[in-house]
């Protein structure tokens, strides 16, 4: 088994969880379910919530934010650290979760959103 | 449409990295065309093997020709660095290729950078980690050359070459680590992150030597006499990115006006969040404040402040725009014109009115008024930092507009209401 990076992948895992369960309470969710796996290379991570109507569009484009058609590894490890940390401001780092995730699937139905993100060890 | 989003990314990034070797191209053929000797080599030389530190203008050392030839030479290396590592031209990457590019206009060379880029791929190799993945922070690592060229010049003989390529492997090796934690202290608001990391190995690192019985001086430097060549670079350069991001699709104020919507806080890459071509012209643009600010002043141009004007173009690419940058100036001019000590038009007052746009974050979330107090403390703060690291940490407003955001950060937050939920 390959996890000569487990502990790496795990922050990382960690901060990404902070920035999706951020986005679905601030959109106006009530209950968020989270989901984590360690599989044989990596660690996928499964988030289920609802939203309010209105947030709709933001969350429909979440998809392009988190599958993003290029990856940028040298950006993701001067910043990645950001991601998830500030919890004052609206700002989200959602973007560079896209970044540092190896593989994201987003489905959005009305009032709800299943998210799978997954990290290479 | 994911695989055509692939395409079309892929195609940018073929267009982006043409455009910086054209980039490079432009400056070697300029920097033939306006010495047209072999001066120019022995000028390239003497930049290779002179003095670096906090204010020095290659211009002074190796004539205007040799120091753009030594732009491009560090600019095209860079390029293909990257390429190489295959990592896309992002703004990221525009950044720290442009980076590169100016800061050969104030003392990075290719003999100073090297060790630097040695223990960065050192560290790569002790993470077991890709190289690609340090190739950014061990880039504007390169900050720190400075230090490498004062060992060449200054140790002593017969430890010269060891001790250059060892102080260059160091810092190159433990500025990704310091980098990596610095970013958590200023939350992205300093763009300028490795400037603030590489103060602090800078400071740790001279302070050691000053141990050890080294004492820094710079020589400094500070031409006057190639302003028209360098206002026609510097303005073909802006205006070619200007019509090159229009050319790509920038093509209405509704579509740029998008990126003024952005904080700017990192990480705003503008090439993946809006387009390349709308990165281009705020590139344009916003290289253009700085541009047009030194020409209302009247200041000949050189080295350092083509430095300064590249910098801000491409850090357009990953963060600064104009609405972000205008008020952090503003506060800075607003402090130097206050503090009777420190006048707009002395050399460090210039770099500091140009450079503190890496706090342009602060503007664009805050608003202005925050923008203006981060620049005004800005301003304040850059006079004072330069001998904590000998002079020798050429990203000294980064390192400054780190220390600005620990003041200044905390106390917006403080004093402005919680954000509505």
């Amino acid at each position: 088994m390959k996890q000569k990076h487990l502990h790496m992948a795990r922050r990382k895992m960690c901060h990404a969880i902070d920035e999706l369960y951020t986005l679905l309470l601030r959109a106006g969710g009530e209950a968020v379910d989270l989901r984590i796996r360690r599989e044989a290379e990596g660690l996928r991570l499964l988030v289920k919530g609802d939203f309010s109507p209105e947030h709709q569009t933001e969350l429909e484009r979440l998809e392009a934010v988190l599958c993003p058609p290029v990856r940028d590894p040298a950006l993701v490890e001067e910043f990645w650290e950001l991601a998830g940390g500030d919890q004052y401001t609206n700002d989200s780092e959602l973007a560079l979760v896209g970044q540092m995730v190896d593989e994201a699937q987003v489905r959005v139905e009305e009032g709800q959103a299943t998210i799978e993100l997954y990290i290479r060890f | 449409m994911e695989r055509t989003a692939e395409r079309q990314a892929a195609r940018a990034n073929t267009v982006l990295f043409r455009m910086m070797l054209g980039i490079a191209g432009f400056l070697a053929v300029f920097a033939v065309v306006v010495q047209p000797n072999s001066s120019i080599f022995q000028g390239f030389w003497a930049i290779q093997m002179g003095e670096a530190g906090l204010i020095t203008d290659p211009i002074c050392t190796g004539g205007v020709g040799g120091a753009l030839l030594n732009a491009a030479v560090l600019l095209l290396v860079s390029t293909l660095l990257v390429r190489w590592m295959r990592l896309p031209f992002s703004g990221a990457a525009l950044a720290c290729l442009f980076m590169m590019a100016g800061f050969a206009l104030l003392g990075k060379n290719l003999i100073n950078s090297t060790p630097i880029l040695l223990g960065g791929w050192l560290y790569a190799r002790y993470k077991r980690e890709p190289f690609s993945k340090y190739l950014y922070l061990t880039m504007f690592g390169t900050c720190l050359s400075p230090l490498v060229s004062f060992l060449m010049l200054h140790a002593r003989p017969g430890l010269r070459l060891v001790s250059m390529l060892a102080c260059g492997v160091v810092i190159g090796f433990l500025l990704p680590p310091v980098s990596a934690y610095t970013v958590r202290i200023h939350q992205g608001y300093n763009l300028y992150n490795v400037g603030f990391s590489a103060g602090f190995v800078g400071l740790g690192v001279t302070s050691i030597l000053k141990g050890c019985g080294v004492t820094f001086v710079t020589q400094g430097s500070w031409s006057e006499d190639s302003h028209v060549l360098l206002c026609v670079l510097v303005g073909a350069l802006l205006l070619g990115l200007l019509a090159a991001g229009i050319l790509l699709g920038c093509r209405s104020l509704r579509i740029y006006g998008r990126i003024l919507h952005h904080s700017g806080r990192a990480v705003a890459d503008f090439v993946a969040l809006e387009s390349p071509g709308t990165a281009l012209v705020n590139m344009g643009l916003t290289g253009g404040i700085g541009f047009v600010y030194l020409l209302v002043l009247r200041v000949p141009l050189n080295g350092p402040l083509v430095c300064c004007i590249l910098a801000m173009t491409g850090f357009a690419a990953f963060g600064k725009h104009p609405k972000n940058v205008v008020p952090v100036m503003a506060g800075a001019i607003l402090s130097s014109a206050l503090m009777g000590h420190v006048p707009l038009t002395a050399p460090a007052t210039l770099l500091a009115t140009l450079l503190c746009t890496g706090l342009a974050p602060i503007a664009g979330q805050f608003g202005w008024k925050w923008g203006a107090a981060a620049g005004f403390v800005h301003m304040a703060i850059v006079q004072h930092t330069s001998i904590l690291h000998g002079g020798m940490n050429l990203y000294n407003n980064g390192f400054a507009a780190g220390l600005t955001c620990i003041l200044v950060i905390p106390i917006i937050e403080a004093l402005r209401p919680e954000p509505k939920e």
